[in-house]
Order: C-alpha cells, then structure tokens, then sequence
C-alpha cells in the first residue's frame, strides 16, 4: 500500500502520512470485516488522495483570487473561506462549458459516456446496450474523457 | 505519444470501479514516468469536476419537445433499436439525440450505482443502488422504492412529502435518508427535522437531527445516529449499525440487482457492520458469515434463512 502511495502522489513523506490517516479513517468508519478488502482499502486511498488535491487546487485559486482582487478590498473584507461557496460559484459557470464539451464528443465514445456518466448505468449495462465488450466501453469512456481534458484545457 | 498518456490515465481512472482492477499494474505504471501521475491527476480532477455538476448536467437542454426522441425511461432500451432505424430513415445521426430526458419526472438508478438527481429547485435526491422516485408534478408527493438521501433547502412556501412503502415523510428543510422494504422503513436526519406518518396513522412522529426513526408494524422507535454514518453508500460501503436484516436484505438485492430475500424469524434480527459492494455471493458470503445466517439458493432467488431456529 505504501509504495501505492508513494508511486500516486510522488512523494514518500506524504505517503507516511496519507497511510496514517488512511487507517485512521478506516478505524472510525468500519466496525466490521469488509468484503474484497484491497480493492476497497485502494479507492479509500484513493479518495482521500483526491480530496487532499481538490483542497490544494481550491486553496491555489482562492489564493490567486485574494491577490486578483485586493486592489479593490478594503481591509478586514476577506475572499469567502467556505469552499463550498466558491464551489457553487465555480459550479454554475461549469455546467454550461462542461456540457458543450460533452456534446462535442466522438459519437461513440460520447454514447458511452453519457450513459454511464450523467445516466449512472454500470459498464457492463453500457455494454449491453450498445452491443460491445466491457472493456470496450471502458475504452470508450477514456478516449472520452481524454478529449474531455484536451478540450477544457485553455 | 504524449496525448495518450491521459487516455490510458483515464482507462486505469475508469478500471477501478471493477473489483478486478490490477492494483498492482497501476503502481507500476505510476512508476514508470513522474508525468503519469501529473496525467492522473488531471483525469481525476476532471471526473470529480463532472461530478459535481452531474445534477445539472444530466438534465437536459432547454428546446422545444420533440416528442419522438422523448421515450419513456422503461422505453430505451427496446427503443435503440427503432430510434437508430428512424435515424436512418431521415438521413440524421444518432448523435443528435441529447442526453436522455428525465421524462415524466421518473428517476431510477440501476443495480451497482447510485444517482444523484435534482428533482425540483432545491430539491436533490441521491438514489440508492436499483431505486426508483417518481415525481408527479410540483408540490404533489413524491413516490420511492428503495432507497434514497434527499438534500431540501429550507423554502417557508413548500412542505416536501416523499411517500415510501405506505409510510409518508413530510419536510420543510433538511437532509436525511431513508430506505424501506417489508414494511419495514428506516430513516435517520442529518438536519433539520422530519415529520413520518406510519400507514393507516394520522399522527405524526417529529424526527430530528441526529436521530434515526425505525418502523415497522405500526409502531416507530427513535434512537440516535452517527451523522457520519448516515447514507453511507453513497461513500460506497453499506454501514449497518443495529439495522434490521430485511433492510440490508433489500440492500443486497438492490444493489445487485438479483432477488435477496429474508425468511422468517431471521428477517427481524438486527444487524451491525460493513459490507462493502461487490457481487451477490461476495455480499452474501459476508453476511452470512458476521451473522451466522444461511444462505440458500434455487439458482435465481437467495434466501437467508436461520438454522438454529432461533
């Protein structure tokens, strides 16, 4: 689990410490055996190493945000701490860029995507519906997801 | 070569929903070059991105109806068939479809995943794995099969009324889940408060935060309840603290899609613990083993059944 971290975040002193919090959590959360403990121990690791680069992206962009915008604050005015309110913010903004990107996905990849994305239906029901393999929709979902990134990226 | 690496990123993004992702086939890849894990990082910012708008972005585009695209839900399957033929037809892709509206306001989520939904302004339901809610018309009450955690914004002007398994939950603004099978129904607020009519009553029982109301057989019990805890599925693990079995029976079943049944004195023992998601046999062996319980199998139907008789 170690070297999981180490490889995922680049940086062993950070993955001494993910793995404490890591069992931390594990400890208050789950008073009994949980079944296929791995692949559930490694989305844990995974989420949580998620939410800690969601929280440094956040506190990046309210940083440049305060120095934007300081000119124009008096003092004692603050940029809103609350991330879930610069979330929301952000949120309105996104849906509409996110959706136009989306619209302008391969057909096949889209087709996938959307059903299994804003649908929720599981890979392999996606498979079932479109007449493919498994890992053909998976396959599918990450040239999606690729063009995605391609295409948000400016 | 280098715009591959974020779709390759986004095929071990997307493997790890499987219990059969290869774990140790991504450490290695991660490995293998530092600007993987840059890739990576980017894919899971992106999906996190999508999925915070996912409400949002599911519903669809404001137009004018076109009421040959607008199947009904239980319709799509069957209808892929036809509607790639009428696209034929009339000489248009079948990429001018849109992402498929909700119609009739019906929202179902399918075994093995949950589905996050805005049911109307300040109203959001996240569904439990293979539940279904539908929503008539605004201000009529809603109807859920399964399960679900519903997030309402304090409006004084509405009172919000889900209806499950003949058991009536009125709100004003709050946050709270509810799962119901067998007549037997659960529910535990994470704020604010809740008002639950048993069926055939017409008192209501006030449940407030931190509580959680247990039902069945015309009579509710109030016991308090760890936030932390409530609606733990949505986190994906099913955390059961003194949970009665035809719940986490229905649980199993909802999220697998395959009939789970509970059958006799076994159904109203209580259970504790953590399940994590998996395949019918993966849940069930768990089960039975914390619980002590059988399980039998025609093939189709499992039955969890008490040996000792007891």
């Amino acid at each position: 689990m170690l070297r999981f971290l180490v490889a995922r975040t680049g940086n062993p002193a950070e993955a001494e410490d993910l793995l404490q919090e890591l069992w931390l959590r594990i400890r208050d959360a789950a008073p009994g055996p949980v079944a296929n403990g791995r692949a559930y121990l490694y989305r844990a690791a995974q989420n949580l190493i998620l939410d800690r680069l969601r929280e440094a992206r956040r506190r990046e962009a309210r940083d440049k945000d305060w120095s934007d915008t300081q000119a124009e604050t008096v003092p004692g005015d603050r940029v809103d701490p609350q991330p879930q309110a610069l979330d929301a913010l952000i949120g309105r903004e996104d849906v509409e860029v996110l959706r136009a990107a989306i619209a302008q996905l391969p057909e096949g990849a889209g087709r996938a995507f959307r059903l299994h994305k804003l649908e929720g239906l599981p890979h392999a029901e996606v498979a079932a519906r479109l007449g493919i393999s498994r890992s053909g929709v998976e396959k599918h979902i990450a040239v999606a997801m690729a063009h995605l990134r391609r295409r948000l990226e400016n | 070569m280098s715009e591959d690496i974020h779709e390759v990123a986004a095929r071990w993004h997307t493997a790890q929903l499987n219990d059969d992702m290869d774990w140790d086939g991504f450490t290695a890849w991660l490995e293998a070059d530092p600007r993987h894990r840059l890739a990576y990082d980017e894919i899971a910012l992106l999906d996190a991105r999508i999925d915070d708008v996912l409400p949002e972005l599911a519903q669809p585009i404001e137009m004018p109806s076109t009421p040959a695209r607008r199947l009904p839900r239980w319709a799509i399957g069957s209808g892929i068939a036809a509607a790639a033929a009428v696209a034929i037809a009339v000489g248009i892709g079948f990429q001018t479809s849109r992402p498929e509206a909700p119609a009739a306001r019906e929202f179902a989520s399918a075994a093995g995943s949950t589905r996050t939904v805005q049911v109307a302004d300040g109203v959001t339901a996240t569904l439990g794995a293979g539940s279904r809610l539908s929503a008539a018309a605004t201000g009529a009450s809603m109807r859920l099969h399964g399960s679900a955690f519903f997030s309402i914004r304090h409006d004084p002007t509405r009172s919000v009324t889900v209806e499950v398994g003949g058991y009536r939950i009125r709100d004003v603004g709050t946050r709270f889940t509810v799962n119901a099978a067998d007549g037997v129904l659960s529910l535990s607020v994470e704020e604010g408060k809740v008002a639950l009519q048993l069926p055939g009553q017409s008192t209501e029982t006030i449940i407030s935060a931190g509580q959680e109301a247990l039902a069945r057989s015309g009579a509710v019990s109030l016991r308090p309840v760890r936030i932390a805890s409530i609606a733990s599925w949505r986190q994906g693990r099913f955390v059961y603290d003194q949970a009665p079995l035809s719940l986490v029976a229905a649980d199993i079943a909802r999220y697998t899609g395959q009939p789970v049944t509970i059958a006799g004195s076994a159904a109203s023992r209580s259970f504790s613990g953590v399940l994590a998601p998996g395949d019918r046999a993966a849940m069930v062996s768990t089960l039975t083993q914390l619980t002590g319980l059988h399980a039998d199998s025609d093939g189709q139907t499992v039955r969890l059944v008490d040996r000792t008789g007891g």
